[in-house]
C-alpha cells in the first residue's frame, strides 16, 4: 500500500491529505519480510539448538562420574532459564526473541529430564514423561507469550493422549480435554487481538490437527462407536466457529474450516461403509463397574459434541442463504451420526446408518456444489464434486451395480466437473467465449 | 509493577522447572544409598530410546509369582512384588499382590496376565527397572556380553545380574554385573 499511495496521488485517486492520513493510521512500514525472516530464523535456531540438545543428551558420558553428569544434565535447563529470564527482562516486546527462547526453553525442560532418568536408569514411562515435560513448558506459553511453546505443547498433549494406558496409569485419557483447555486462553488472546495473524492461525492447524487425532484416542475407555459421534459433532462445530468468527481470504489462514471440512468429509466417507458400525452393541452398557467413570464421560462428550453441533447449525440455518447451503449440510453430519449410532445399537440395523451416510456424503457433496455455483467460489465447488467422486469410487468398489450404471455414473461425475469449472470461470471473467 | 509480577511469576516456574528433576534425583540417590540390594537375574536386547539414548534391555529370569487377588484382573494392572533374598544369594518375589505389604521390600510392578495350566495361580509380571543406558558406542558390544553370559549353559551364567536398591515403593537399578563384574569394568577388560 505505501508503494502505490505516491502513484495513487499523482492520478488523482487519493488527495495529498488523504494519503497523508493513511500514513499515519497504519504508522511507517516497519520491514515485514525481515522481521519475518528474524522470527523464522530465530525459531529455528531455537528448535535447531533444542534439538542438537536432545542429541547429546542421548549420547552418555560414561567416562564421567555421576555427579559431574548431573550438573551437566542441568546446563541446557539453566541456559534456558537465564536466556528466558534474559528476554522477559530485556525483549518482552520482541516476538522473534520470545519465539526462539520459548522454543527453546520447551525443549530443554524434556532434555534434562530425559538427561536425569538416563543418568539415574529410570526406566520410567513415555506417558508420564510427556506429562511432566508439557506440564513444566506450560507456563512459557504465558510468561513469552509464545504460539510456537503453545504448538509445542499440543503436540506433546497429543502424544500423552497416544501413551496413556488408564490400567496402567490409572489415568483417564479423557484428561486430554482439559489439558488441551489449559492453552486455550493463550490461544483466545492471539483470536482477539488477530484470528488472520500467523500467532493465532500456526496454533489453530496443529491444534485443529491434534484435535483429530487425540480426541479418537481419549475416548478409549468409551463404548465402541462413541467416536462416530463425537469426530462427526468436532469437525461440524469446527468448521462452523471458523466460518462464523474467522473469515479469511486464504486457506493458510483457515485452519478451522479447512481441516472441519476435510475431516468431516473422511469420516462420513468411513462411515459410508458396513464396518464401523458392526461392532457397535447397546451391550456394551454391561462393562459398567470398576471404569465407569470413563464410561460415562466419553460417553457424555460423544452425545454432548454432536447435541452443540446441531445446534449451531440450525441456528445458522435460519439466517443461511443458497450460497451458505454447505454449513446446513455440514450440521446434518452430527445428527446423521446420532441417528445411525441409535440405529446400530438400539436394533443392529447398521445397514440403515450405512445407508443414512451415503445419502448424506451425496447431499454434502451436492450442497457444497451448489453453494460453491452460487457463491461463484471454484475452491467450494470442487470439494462438493470431490466429495461425490470420492463416494462414486467407494461405491464402485464395493457395491453391486454393473458396469454400465457405474460407467454412466463416471461420465456424470466428470462431465460436472468440467461443466461447472468453465462456468465459474466465464461468470470471473477469466475465460473468454 | 507487571514487569515485577511477570518476573515473579518467572521466579516460581524456573524453580518448579528445576525442582522436578531435583525431585527425581534426590529420591534416587536416597534409594541408592539406603536402599537393600537385591541382585536380580537376568536376560537382554538392545533397542534406542530417541530422548535418552541407547540402553541394554533387560529380561529376568523370574517373571512368573504367585498371584494374590482377583484371578479375572485387566491385563496391564499395576501389582507390588514381594521380595527377599534366596538360598543362592539372588533375589526371589515370592508372591504378587494388589497393594503393597505393610511390612518387608518390595518392588511395584505391572501384571501382566494370570498363568494357566501348570502355571495356574500364578501371574505374568514386569519388573520396572527394565533398561540399562550405556554409553552409545558401548550398547552394542554390552548386549553381545549380557546375551552370551546370560545363557543358562553358559559359565558364568551364575554371576550375570542387575544390582538394584528397594526403598520404600523405589527401586533404582544400580548396576549390571556380566560375569560378576561391572558391565564397565567387564568391557573394558574384554575389549578386542
Amino acid at each position: 500500500m505505501y508503494e502505490q499511495l505516491p502513484g495513487l496521488v499523482r492520478d488523482g485517486t487519493l488527495t495529498a491529505e488523504t494519503a497523508e492520513r493513511l500514513r499515519k493510521r497504519y504508522g511507517q512500514p516497519t520491514g515485514s519480510g525481515k522481521r519475518w525472516a528474524i522470527l523464522i530464523f530465530g525459531v529455528l535456531g531455537g528448535v535447531l539448538i533444542g534439538a542438537g540438545v536432545i542429541l547429546l543428551v542421548a549420547h552418555n558420558w560414561d567416562d564421567l562420574s555421576r555427579s559431574a553428569r548431573t550438573a551437566l544434565a542441568f546446563a541446557p535447563l539453566g541456559s534456558a532459564l537465564l536466556l528466558g529470564g534474559w528476554v522477559l527482562a530485556r525483549r518482552r516486546e520482541n516476538l522473534p526473541w520470545c519465539e526462539g527462547a520459548a522454543t527453546y526453553w520447551v525443549l530443554t525442560i524434556g532434555a534434562t529430564i530425559s538427561l536425569v532418568a538416563q543418568i539415574y536408569q529410570i526406566s520410567g514411562d513415555t506417558a508420564r514423561f510427556f506429562l511432566t515435560w508439557i506440564l513444566l513448558g506450560l507456563p512459557v506459553v504465558y510468561l513469552l507469550r509464545s504460539s510456537v511453546a503453545a504448538c509445542l505443547y499440543f503436540i506433546g498433549a497429543t502424544t500423552w493422549v497416544g501413551c496413556i494406558n488408564y490400567l496402567q496409569h490409572g489415568i483417564s485419557p479423557l484428561w486430554y480435554w482439559p489439558l488441551l483447555v489449559l492453552a486455550v486462553p493463550r490461544l483466545a488472546q492471539e483470536w482477539r487481538s488477530d484470528c488472520l495473524s500467523w500467532q493465532a492461525t500456526l496454533p489453530g492447524w496443529v491444534l485443529a490437527v491434534c484435535l483429530c487425532i487425540g480426541a479418537g484416542l481419549s475416548l478409549a475407555g468409551a463404548m465402541r462407536g462413541a467416536w462416530i459421534g463425537a469426530y462427526t459433532g468436532m469437525l461440524a462445530i469446527m468448521y462452523l466457529a471458523g466460518m462464523r468468527w474467522c473469515k479469511a481470504p486464504s486457506v493458510w489462514q483457515r485452519p478451522w474450516q479447512t481441516v472441519g471440512a476435510l475431516g468431516l468429509g473422511v469420516v462420513a466417507l468411513l462411515l459410508t461403509y458396513y464396518w464401523p458400525w458392526e461392532h457397535v452393541h447397546a451391550t456394551d452398557w454391561t462393562r459398567l463397574g470398576s471404569h465407569s467413570g470413563a464410561l460415562i464421560t466419553g460417553n457424555l462428550l460423544a452425545a454432548v459434541l454432536p447435541g452443540v453441533a446441531v445446534v449451531i447449525a440450525g441456528w445458522e440455518a435460519r439466517q443461511a442463504k443458497w450460497a451458505e447451503l454447505d454449513r446446513v449440510m455440514v450440521g446434518f453430519g452430527p445428527l446423521c451420526g446420532v441417528v445411525g449410532y441409535a440405529l446400530a445399537t438400539n436394533r443392529n440395523c447398521g445397514v440403515f446408518a450405512q445407508a443414512i451416510f451415503n445419502v448424506y456424503l451425496l447431499a454434502l457433496g451436492l450442497g457444497a456444489v451448489i453453494a460453491g455455483i452460487r457463491g461463484n467460489k471454484l475452491g467450494r465447488m470442487n470439494v462438493g464434486l470431490l466429495a461425490l467422486s470420492a463416494l462414486l469410487i467407494a461405491r464402485f468398489f464395493d457395491g453391486d451395480w454393473s458396469f454400465l450404471a457405474r460407467g454412466v455414473a463416471f461420465i456424470l461425475v466428470g462431465a460436472g466437473f468440467l461443466i461447472t469449472n468453465v462456468v465459474i470461470l466465464r461468470r470471473k471473467g477469466a475465460v473468454t467465449a | 509493577m507487571r514487569t515485577r509480577l511477570i518476573l515473579l511469576a518467572f521466579a516460581v516456574v524456573a524453580i518448579g522447572q528445576v525442582a522436578v528433576p531435583i525431585g527425581m534425583i534426590r529420591q534416587r540417590e536416597q534409594t541408592l544409598q539406603c536402599g537393600r540390594a537385591y541382585k536380580f537375574k537376568t536376560a537382554p536386547i538392545d533397542p534406542s530410546d530417541p530422548f535418552r539414548g541407547r540402553y541394554v534391555w533387560l529380561n529376568f529370569e523370574q517373571h512368573c509369582a504367585p498371584w494374590e487377588g482377583d484371578k479375572n484382573f485387566p491385563p496391564g494392572r499395576p501389582a507390588y512384588a514381594w521380595v527377599e533374598v534366596g538360598p543362592d544369594g539372588y533375589a526371589v518375589v515370592h508372591k504378587v499382590t494388589p497393594a503393597p505389604p505393610v511390612t518387608g521390600d518390595f518392588v511395584k510392578v505391572m501384571a501382566v496376565y494370570p498363568g494357566w495350566g501348570t502355571n495356574a495361580g500364578n501371574v505374568q509380571f514386569t519388573l520396572p527397572f527394565n533398561r540399562f543406558y550405556l554409553e552409545e558406542s558401548k550398547a552394542p558390544a554390552a548386549e553381545r556380553a549380557y546375551w552370551k553370559h546370560s545363557n543358562r549353559r553358559g559359565p558364568t551364567y551364575q554371576n550375570t545380574y542387575a544390582l538394584v536398591r528397594v526403598r520404600g515403593d523405589d527401586a533404582a537399578l544400580e548396576e549390571l554385573y556380566i560375569a560378576g563384574k561391572p558391565i564397565r569394568e567387564f568391557l573394558r577388560e574384554t575389549k578386542p
